[in-house]
C-alpha cells in the first residue's frame, strides 16, 4: 500500500536557479557565452589602460556621492586595439573585480541568415539578460560585425539586414541597465560614428611594451625557467608581438622541448628550436612582422641563450 | 533527356531527399536490431530508451527533468517513501500563486544562504589581510553589490599599494637588474 505522503506540493513550477551564472544560462540559452567571475585570469596592461579601468570601478564605488552631484557612474566602454591584446582578460578582470558574470556575446551568437533575425537575437539577447534579473558585465567581441558603419553600405538587402540589427543595437544599448557594457573592435575606423557616440569610454589597448612582452613571456614559458636575460634578449626581440601571439610562441617552444626528445631530434639548440616554432607562427597580416620573425640574425642572437631551460621543480 | 534548371533542381532535392530517407531505413533497422540483442541479454529496452534521452540532456536539463518528475511523483502520492531530492525541493517557491501559508518555513523552502557581509573598516582589514596572506585582488569574499566588497577591494589595493593590476611577482624579473624601458 502507498504511504500518505504529508505535504502539500500546490505548484509545479520551475523556479529560477539561485544562481546568478545558471539563472542567465537558462534565460540566454545559446545567444550568450556565461563566464564565471572566479574564472578571470590576471591582465597585463599598460598603466594608461589600468588608470581608465582603476577610475572606472571607483566611479562604480562610488554612484551615492557622484549622484550627489548630478551625475552616475559610466556604464559603457568601447575597447579598440589590435587582436590578441588582452580586450576580453581586461573585461574579465572587470567583471570580477565587482563580483559580476560576464556574459560574452560574439558575432555568431548574432548574426543570421534569415531576414530579420539578426535583429531579434539582438533584441533576444538583451530580453534575456532583463529577464534574468542579476546584473552583468555584457562583452560584446568583435562588434564590428553588426556595428559596422552605415554610411559605406551599397544599399542591397544584406545591408538593410545590418542595419535593422544595428538599429536594434542602439535602442537595446540605451535601455539595458542590468549591468555594465563593453564592446571590443580590431577595427575602431569602421565602426558607425552613432555607435561610438554611444560609449561613454573608448580605451585603446595598446600592444604590450617591454615589461609587459617580459612578463608574458615569462608566464607562457611556465613551468620552464628561463633566465632573466634570456627573458630580456626575447622581449627585445618581439618589440610589436601581441600578447596572444607571445603566447603562441612560448607554448610552441614548450611543446617542441617536449616532443623533440621523443622524435630522437636534439633540444640543445634554441635557434633550432626557435626558428621550428617562428616557421609555423605568424603574426596576423595587418600587424607589423616584429624582429624576430623577419629577421634571421636576431633568430640566431638567441644562441646566447642559456639552454634548454630547466623546468621548475628540478625536472630537465 | 536535357533538363531545365528548375528541374534539375527539383530532382537533386527529392534525389538527397530519397539517399537521406534510405539511410534512415537502414539506421533504424540498426537500432532494432541492437534492441533485440539486449532483450535477449536480458535488458530492458524501455529503460535502455530512457536512458539514452537522459544522457542526450545537459546536467543542468538532467537534474531539472529528475527534480520535476520526483515532484509530480509526490503530487500523485507516488514517491512511495522515498525521500525527495534537494534538487526537487529547490524547484518549489513562494510567489503570489503560492496558496500555501506565508511565514510558514517547510520543505519546500530553502533555508536562506548566510550572506557574508562587514562594516567598510572589517572589510578594509580583511582585504589588506588578504593580500598579506597572498590571495589575489578577484577572490573578494562579499557579494556583488555589497559596499564590503569595494571596502574590501580597497583595502586590498591600498595594502599593495597599487590598483590591483599589477604584473603578478611570479612573472616579474627575478634578479635584481637595472630598471630596462622600452627605449632599450
Amino acid at each position: 500500500m502507498r504511504r500518505d505522503v504529508n505535504m502539500q506540493p500546490t505548484r509545479l513550477q520551475r523556479k529560477p536557479a539561485e544562481d546568478p551564472i545558471e539563472r542567465l544560462k537558462a534565460c540566454l540559452g545559446k545567444t550568450a557565452d556565461v563566464r564565471s567571475p572566479k574564472d578571470a585570469e590576471e591582465p597585463i596592461l599598460d598603466a594608461s589602460v589600468r588608470a581608465s579601468l582603476f577610475q572606472w570601478m571607483a566611479e562604480i564605488r562610488a554612484a551615492d556621492e557622484l549622484k550627489s552631484v548630478g551625475v552616475k557612474p559610466r556604464t559603457n566602454a568601447l575597447l579598440f586595439g589590435p587582436p590578441g591584446c588582452g580586450k576580453t582578460t581586461l573585461a574579465h578582470h572587470f567583471a570580477a573585480r565587482l563580483g559580476l558574470p560576464m556574459v560574452v556575446v560574439g558575432s555568431e551568437h548574432l548574426i543570421a541568415g534569415i531576414l530579420g533575425a539578426s535583429g531579434q537575437n539582438v533584441a533576444k539577447l538583451f530580453d534575456g539578460l532583463a529577464a534574468a534579473e542579476t546584473p552583468v558585465v555584457l562583452f560584446m567581441d568583435e562588434v564590428e560585425a553588426v556595428g559596422a558603419s552605415r554610411s559605406g553600405r551599397t544599399g542591397g538587402q544584406c545591408d538593410d539586414e545590418k542595419n535593422s540589427a544595428l538599429t536594434v543595437l542602439l535602442r537595446k544599448m540605451e535601455e539595458f541597465n542590468v549591468g555594465y557594457f563593453m564592446a571590443a573592435t580590431n577595427l575602431p575606423d569602421g565602426i558607425d560614428p552613432a555607435f561610438w557616440r554611444r560609449f561613454n569610454m573608448q580605451i585603446g589597448i595598446a600592444l604590450p611594451g617591454f615589461q609587459e612582452r617580459f612578463a608574458i613571456i615569462k608566464r607562457y614559458g611556465m613551468p620552464f625557467a628561463f633566465d632573466d636575460d634570456d627573458l630580456d634578449l626575447l622581449a627585445e626581440a618581439t618589440d610589436g608581438a601581441s600578447p596572444a601571439l607571445l603566447r603562441e610562441l612560448m607554448e610552441g617552444v614548450k611543446r617542441t622541448l617536449v616532443v623533440r626528445p621523443r622524435m630522437n631530434m636534439p633540444i640543445d639548440d634554441p635557434c633550432t628550436i626557435f626558428a621550428s616554432v617562428l616557421s609555423a607562427t605568424m603574426p596576423p597580416p595587418e600587424m607589423e612582422v616584429p624582429k624576430l620573425w623577419r629577421n634571421a640574425e636576431t633568430v640566431k642572437g638567441l644562441s646566447a641563450m642559456s639552454w634548454p631551460p630547466q623546468r621548475m621543480g628540478g625536472q630537465a | 533527356m536535357t533538363l531545365n534548371n528548375s528541374q534539375a533542381r527539383l530532382f537533386s532535392f527529392v534525389q538527397r531527399i530519397e539517399t537521406l530517407l534510405e539511410e534512415r531505413k537502414g539506421i533504424n533497422e540498426g537500432i532494432s536490431d541492437i534492441k533485440t540483442e539486449a532483450k535477449a541479454a536480458g535488458f530492458d529496452n524501455k529503460v535502455i530508451m530512457q536512458m539514452i534521452r537522459e544522457r542526450a540532456m545537459s546536467q543542468a536539463e538532467r537534474e531539472e527533468w529528475q527534480s520535476l518528475c520526483e515532484l509530480y511523483r509526490a503530487t500523485l502520492g507516488m514517491l512511495d517513501g522515498t525521500p525527495m531530492s534537494d534538487n526537487a525541493r529547490r524547484h518549489m517557491s513562494r510567489d503570489e500563486k503560492d496558496d500555501r501559508e506565508s511565514g510558514v518555513d517547510d520543505m519546500f523552502d530553502p533555508a536562506p544562504e548566510p550572506e557574508p557581509t562587514a562594516s567598510p573598516s572589517e572589510a578594509r582589514a580583511q582585504g589588506a589581510e588578504a593580500f598579506r596572506s597572498g590571495k589575489r585582488v578577484t577572490e573578494n569574499p562579499f557579494p556583488a553589490g555589497d559596499p564590503a566588497r569595494a571596502s574590501w577591494d580597497e583595502g586590498w589595493c591600498a595594502e599593495a599599494g597599487s590598483d590591483g593590476m599589477d604584473i603578478p611577482p611570479e612573472w616579474r624579473r627575478s634578479q635584481k637588474k637595472a630598471e630596462k624601458g622600452d627605449e632599450a
